[in-house]
């Protein structure tokens, strides 16, 4: 019976921990392998013939294309750190470069007073990139950052959008079929829009993970809800499901087209200006979400996970301030 | 010695696009300032025409206290935001026609009140000042 300790760089998170367990555990002669998040350290029990050297250079190959690296010595986190230096200016000047756009003007245009379809995907472009990117792209951004250190396919990602644009057109027809019975009551989008903006603040902050401070204070992932996350690459509903919901995700743009497709009259009608609107919404979001997912696999991941989680803490707060103002707890303390 | 110049430099381009942004809206502010071409007096009532479009404009506006106010909302192929239109401290929510005039009429307020005006997400607003 031999035990070894490893040193492993590269994990963000509990389910790394039972990825890893899992992996190494498997191997031949190991009983036992244990990882300790917040010290990084891998013990591993068993009848194991070959030297330290032999198993670093064997399991590195299977911990390899999830990133993470084992060692023998400690590394210092010299390159963690580093990436977090260039992350702050990184994510300031994309913050930085939002507000320039919203203030220039450029986008503040009205449209024709009768509402075409193509209108309303010109109206989704424009919203992705406008108040909406705050909100909605900030949850994609962080949302597909925290996937793409999961799981390994773009699956989810794809059957998100899918279950967005399939989502808003069924929804838009429903709208537009009904017409104006319903209306949501914007103290409860509000607070949709509040609660948006803490997942968004929490993301960022686990994103960010200087310190591994949020390492080691996270909520233990329980097996069986990891067992449903690797179930997530090869299922369906969750992503699917998480992208229908983005229609009642508070962003000014998309109430409105609500609001058209419900004053539109026909449910063909309305389910066309939602869809559009969705469609038109797809390029800057899918850029975000592929994009994550490319950088995820990148030597650069560190840094894009970094970037991303000040940019997501960045828009967090910017909804969160704008939605308290919004119920008139606080003055506005700015105007996009 | 090199990548720390490189970082304090995107640092310094970061907080300066932010600064600029923030003054960039200052600038429009006073500009849209409005005293008196925005308001006229009818049969005792201050009739006060906003813009909602991209925002609203104008944005700093002030108006006389103990004298009922008739806010007119006027939208104009208005798609975003401002067209989810509320006054927390009123308790007023309104979705704005995408274009159109929408009136609502807002009893007197005292002097030295402020009436503050978002759209339904917060992000945009507007202020009518009572003296």
């Amino acid at each position: 019976m031999n035990k070894y300790l490893f040193h492993v760089s590269g994990t963000h998170c509990n389910s790394c921990k039972i990825l890893i367990e899992n992996i190494i555990g498997k191997q031949p002669g190991v009983s036992k392998a244990v990882f300790d998040l917040g010290k990084q350290h891998l013990t591993v029990e068993g009848e194991i013939s070959d030297s330290p050297e032999t198993l670093v250079a064997a399991w590195s190959k299977l911990l390899g294309p999830h990133q993470y690296h084992l060692h023998l010595e400690k590394q210092k986190e010299t390159k963690e750190l580093k990436s977090v230096a260039y992350a702050i200016p990184l994510g300031l000047i994309i913050l930085g470069l939002f507000f320039l756009l919203q203030r220039s003007g450029l986008m503040n245009f009205g449209f024709a007073e009768e509402l075409s379809p193509w209108t309303a995907f010109l109206i989704g472009v424009i919203a992705s990139l406008t108040t909406c990117l705050a909100v909605v792209g900030g949850l994609v951004l962080s949302l597909s950052a925290k996937i793409s250190q999961e799981v390994s396919t773009t699956r989810p990602l794809v059957l998100f959008h899918t279950g967005r644009i399939i989502g808003f057109t069924i929804l838009g027809g429903i709208l537009g079929a009904v017409g104006e019975v319903i209306a949501i009551n914007n103290t409860v989008m509000v607070i949709l829009g509040i609660t948006t903006s803490l997942i968004m603040i929490i993301l960022g902050i686990n994103l960010l993970d200087i310190f591994h401070i949020t390492r080691r204070f996270q909520f233990a992932l329980p097996r069986r809800l990891y067992d449903y996350l690797i179930k997530i690459e090869a299922g369906f509903f969750a992503p699917f499901i998480i992208g229908v919901a983005t229609f009642f995700l508070p962003c000014g743009f998309t109430q409105s087209m609500q609001l058209a497709a419900l004053s539109c009259g026909t449910s063909l009608r309305g389910a066309a200006i939602m869809g559009m609107f969705a469609l038109g919404t797809f390029p800057m979001l899918a850029l975000i979400s592929f994009g994550s997912f490319r950088f995820a696999r990148t030597k650069y991941a560190p840094l894009f996970f970094k970037t991303a989680g000040i940019v997501v803490i960045g828009f967090g707060l910017l909804s969160l301030l704008a939605g308290l103002a919004a119920l008139g707890i606080i003055r506005p303390l700015f105007n996009i | 010695m090199n990548q720390k110049y490189i970082i304090y430099f995107s640092e310094a381009i970061g907080i300066s696009l932010i600064l600029i942004a923030l003054f960039i809206d200052s600038g429009s502010q006073n500009g849209n300032q409005t005293g008196g071409q925005n308001i006229k007096n009818e049969d005792g009532v201050q009739v006060i025409r906003i813009l909602a479009r991209g925002g609203y404009s104008p944005r700093q506006i002030s108006a006389r206290a103990d004298i009922p106010v008739r806010l007119e909302m006027e939208t104009k192929g208005t798609y975003d935001c401002s067209s989810v239109f509320t006054i927390p401290s009123l308790g007023y929510q309104k979705r704005l026609p995408s274009t159109g005039l929408t009136t609502i009429n807002v009893p007197a307020q005292k002097t030295g009140t402020s009436l503050i005006g978002t759209c339904g997400m917060g992000m945009y607003s507007f202020e009518i000042k009572f003296n």
